[in-house]
């Protein structure tokens, strides 16, 4: 979950803080919790709720999606390193919101078409159309950056 | 780039850090937010059940205070004057029977002869009965109107008649 946070909000204090905020919100609205629904998926789709909030009113803090001096140096330690990852990191940013949660929760953080459809309250096939579409558009704005770093 | 190269570095971007303060800051959180609603929630039963007391007691004030300072009319009165006239005519003449009973009582009682342990308890019973009457009629007096009082006194009377006639029988089985 603090994974998600991070790479929806871009700093680990956010990122916590995004977290915490969600479990109270779930605990507050635990009324609200369906029998029969996965409680991580209810909780997750709080976070990323939760992440949006934050996400706006502190959105003067970051410039385009690129991290200020200050919360690049709060960047925890990637589980695998790759060459691309921070290009694919600043080219998820520009992905519009439907388009990069299906994306972070399906090829980041590793969710089934449908655990992300019972996330995101999609059908299984919207999740799967919108992953193809985030690929696309990340292969458009990955490409050419690539070529050049290469 | 291909499809795996990209999945292989969204993999990449998978981060986890440790965060020991993260559970206990949550768990404060949520403790403090159950305070807070409980403490909410008692204040706020608490004010419905005063501001409740405070309008009985105003409406139970208003009430009072409407019936001490409003006249006593005829439509509010338990009894009205024909019914009150009706009322005391039947008693009159109901009480006068009984008069007539204790009279004969009164006769037959010789003061020569021993009485019995059984009459001597019936007439003491009279006499508290007579005095009942008395206490009973000088509260209708005060109250002319008030059914219930005239009710206790009707009862109060079947009862003398009641003593009267076990008197007349005592009398009757002792001769």
């Amino acid at each position: 979950m603090k994974s998600l946070a991070y790479n929806l909000l871009g700093n680990v204090p956010d990122a916590e803080d995004a977290v915490q905020e969600a479990f109270v919100r779930a605990y507050r609205s635990r009324d609200a919790f369906r029998q029969g629904a996965t409680l991580y998926t209810w909780v997750c789709r709080i976070l990323i709720n939760t992440c949006y909030d934050i996400g706006r009113r502190r959105g003067a803090r970051r410039d385009d999606g690129v991290l200020d001096a200050n919360r690049a140096a709060e960047r925890p330690a990637s589980t695998a390193d790759h060459p691309l990852r921070l290009t694919l990191e600043r080219a998820v940013r520009q992905l519009a919101p439907i388009y990069r949660e299906v994306f972070l929760l399906c090829e980041v953080e590793g969710y089934t078409h449908r655990e992300v459809g019972a996330i995101l309250d999609i059908p299984e096939g919207t999740s799967k159309a919108r992953l193809f579409e985030a690929r696309r558009q990340l292969r458009e704005v990955i490409g050419p950056v690539k070529t050049i770093e290469s | 780039m291909t499809a795996d190269e990209l999945s292989a570095a969204a993999k990449a971007m998978r981060r986890d850090w440790d965060s020991p303060g993260l559970w206990p800051a949550i768990e404060r959180r949520i403790r403090e937010d159950e305070r807070g609603r409980y403490s909410w929630t008692s204040l706020a039963a608490a004010a419905v059940v005063i501001l409740s007391v405070a309008a009985s007691l105003v409406l139970l004030g208003n009430r009072l205070l409407h019936e001490r300072a409003a006249p006593v009319t005829g439509a509010s009165r338990l009894l009205s004057d024909e019914g009150l006239s009706d009322v005391e005519r039947a008693e009159a003449q109901y009480i006068a029977a009984i008069e007539a009973l204790a009279a004969k009582v009164a006769r037959t009682d010789d003061l020569t002869r021993p009485t019995s342990l059984l009459l001597a308890n019936l007439r003491e019973r009279l006499v508290v009965i007579d005095a009942a009457i008395a206490d009973c009629r000088a509260e209708i007096e005060r109250n002319r109107f008030n059914t219930h009082l005239r009710r206790q006194l009707l009862s109060i009377y079947q009862e003398k008649r009641r003593t009267l006639e076990q008197i007349l029988d005592e009398e009757q089985h002792a001769s």
